[in-house]
């Protein structure tokens, strides 16, 4: 499915970040019962999309999301569990270097043709080697093979893959040290409460404008890659 | 007759609300907080339409207003004004049970004529027609001479005040479906691993797993066509919480997981099985729960002096095997005259 992935970029590219975010912000408004109600119900029958207007700038904070995942669901249907490696195998390229040859210790794309969980991995682990997983999974593992946690707001330091139960990975470090938001998947903006999240691909649980525990920064743009990344 | 139309999503609740429930007998799914609710989970607008004589209010109507254009999948525009469409008169949350209360001495027609014709003033010229569900065979003889009905799926109800003790229903069944309830009531009291929490009022409920639950009963009994409506989290949590609603949970003590779900509304003679949901049998779903709820409901209902209980549509050959008598239900569609 390379060729749709192209087509999504050049799409993203061609009509903008921010018109995508709008069309999801759209069609959660006209088919997702918990956007219909909560964007309503502050004394307006629009979705928020204008900066500073509506609560909060139309942004829900993760925890309020606790018990309400199936008004997530679309009227058409669809799944009300959240992937938490969402994107993985997308992101996970773009910030370490990955074969086919690659031995994952820990988490790893589906697809992936060698990986060994935490508790299986052999001694004296032979050719090119990963081991990914969250700071206290990759504590049991050697010092000298090479790693990418897996990372919360909370813990962000200067290397990994930025997660979330909810929303999945968000982005990574890449070669230039930037933290890098998957821009083609996710949509990010600044909000009174923190950076919002936007899933733009996802269809259930339709997540829009949710913002992470400890979710600051704001957004700027790569002046290598030229892509937006998350600052301070 | 004074009319007063009311939208649950925006409007506050009337004054005489709890009054007027309490006169016409309304459960639970008419309490204001769980109308709201629904209203803000349906794809149309919902309106609730009080009649008054003077102050005294005579008749509650709710409805939807099926406008053009609609859609499968998405709520109706919040700035759309539907051109043509009709009223669909219904139970709010349940098609099994009429969407209206009239005081005796106000005649059917004061629907079809005075309601019509005030939701054509409310809703515009394009409202051509008034669609009421869950009529009565003399209900439809007294609607004036346009009119156009059609029987639709049986309601079945139990006789509760035809039997003084659990024991004389039992005697009232087929000798086999006896004895086969009495295997379940052993296998169910022998079933320590099964715990059943009957609640009332409660609002610690998990709701998360009833809904996933009843997701499974959609994905079975739903249409490709047209979408089952599906229950919100607001919706279960309001309706739960109300005092004369009672839920009843069937969850496995090993893995804590909910086997099946049912809430039954009370009424002082007319209680509602309302909703049953279980696990299909493959994740550990069993059939004889839906025997043994229903069995309890009966119990229940006879120990509190009920006359009858509702069951709802569907599952004939159950219902009447557990003693349940159907009776005839008709849509009717009534045109509205555009003057």
């Amino acid at each position: 499915m390379a060729w749709v992935r192209v087509a999504h970029c050049a799409i993203v590219w061609t009509f903008g970040w921010r018109a995508l975010y709008r069309q999801v912000v759209r069609s959660s408004f006209a088919t997702v019962p918990f956007y219909r109600e909560r964007w309503a119900l502050h004394g307006r029958t629009d979705p928020v999309m204008v900066a500073g207007k509506g609560e909060r700038d139309g942004a829900v904070p993760a925890e309020e999301l606790a018990g309400r995942l199936p008004d997530l669901v679309p009227l058409a249907g669809g799944s009300a569990t959240p992937d938490p490696l969402r994107g993985l195998e997308i992101v996970l390229h773009q910030c370490a270097r990955i074969s086919p040859d690659t031995l994952i210790i820990g988490a790893a794309p589906e697809y992936h043709p060698r990986v060994v969980a935490f508790e299986s991995t052999p001694d004296e682990p032979r050719g090119h080697v990963l081991a990914v997983g969250t700071p206290g999974q990759l504590a049991g593992v050697g010092q000298d093979i090479p790693r990418v946690p897996l990372v919360t707001f909370a813990e962000r330091g200067s290397e990994g893959l930025l997660v979330d139960d909810l929303l999945g990975v968000l982005g990574g470090v890449r070669d230039c040290g930037n933290w890098h938001v998957d821009w083609p998947r996710v949509y990010a903006r600044e909000t009174p409460l923190g950076l919002a999240f936007t899933l733009l691909l996802q269809r259930s649980p339709r997540l829009v404008d949710i913002v992470p525990a400890g979710a600051s920064g704001r957004i700027a743009r790569c002046p290598q890659h030229r892509t937006p990344v998350i600052a301070a | 007759m004074r009319v007063e139309i009311l939208d649950p999503r925006t409007d506050p609740e009337p004054e005489y609300w709890a009054r007027l429930r309490v006169t016409a007998g309304l459960r639970a799914d008419w309490a204001w907080e769980v109308l709201a609710a629904q209203a803000w989970g349906a794809r149309t607008v919902q309106l609730v339409t009080v009649l008054f004589d003077g102050t005294t209010p005579k008749a509650v109507v709710n409805a939807a207003w099926l406008g053009a254009p609609l859609h499968r999948f998405s709520f109706t525009g919040a700035t759309s004004r539907p051109w043509f469409g009709a009223v669909h008169v219904r139970g709010p949350g349940s098609g099994a049970v009429p969407g209206w209360w009239l005081a005796d001495d106000v005649p059917i027609t004061a629907l079809t004529e005075t309601y019509a014709r005030a939701m054509r003033r409310e809703l515009g010229p394009g409202c051509l027609a008034l669609v009421l569900r869950q009529v009565t065979e003399e209900q439809a003889a007294q609607a004036g001479r346009f009119k156009v009905v059609r029987p639709t799926e049986r309601i079945w109800t139990f006789p509760v005040h035809e039997w003084s003790d659990p024991e004389a229903w039992l005697m009232s069944l087929s000798r086999s479906r006896r004895s086969n309830l009495r295997g379940i009531f052993r296998r169910v009291r022998e079933n320590d691993g099964l715990e059943i929490r009957i609640e009332t009022a409660t609002t610690d409920l998990d709701v998360v797993r009833v809904i996933e639950a009843m997701r499974w009963n959609d994905d079975k009994y739903g249409g490709k066509l047209i979408p089952r409506i599906r229950v919100l989290t607001a919706y279960l949590q309001a309706l739960v919480a109300q005092p004369d609603v009672h839920s009843t949970s069937y969850i496995d003590r090993a893995t804590g997981d909910l086997i099946a779900f049912g809430t039954a509304l009370d009424h002082p003679t007319v209680p509602i099985v309302r909703s049953w949901t279980q696990r299909p049998a493959a994740e550990g779903g069993a059939k004889y729960l839906y025997f043994y709820h229903l069995a309890k409901q009966v119990e229940w209902a006879i120990a509190n002096g009920k006359r009858w209980v509702e069951l709802g549509k569907g599952k004939s050959q159950e219902k009447q095997s557990l003693g349940a008598v159907p009776s005839d239900q008709a849509a009717m569609a009534v045109p509205i005259r555009p003057w």
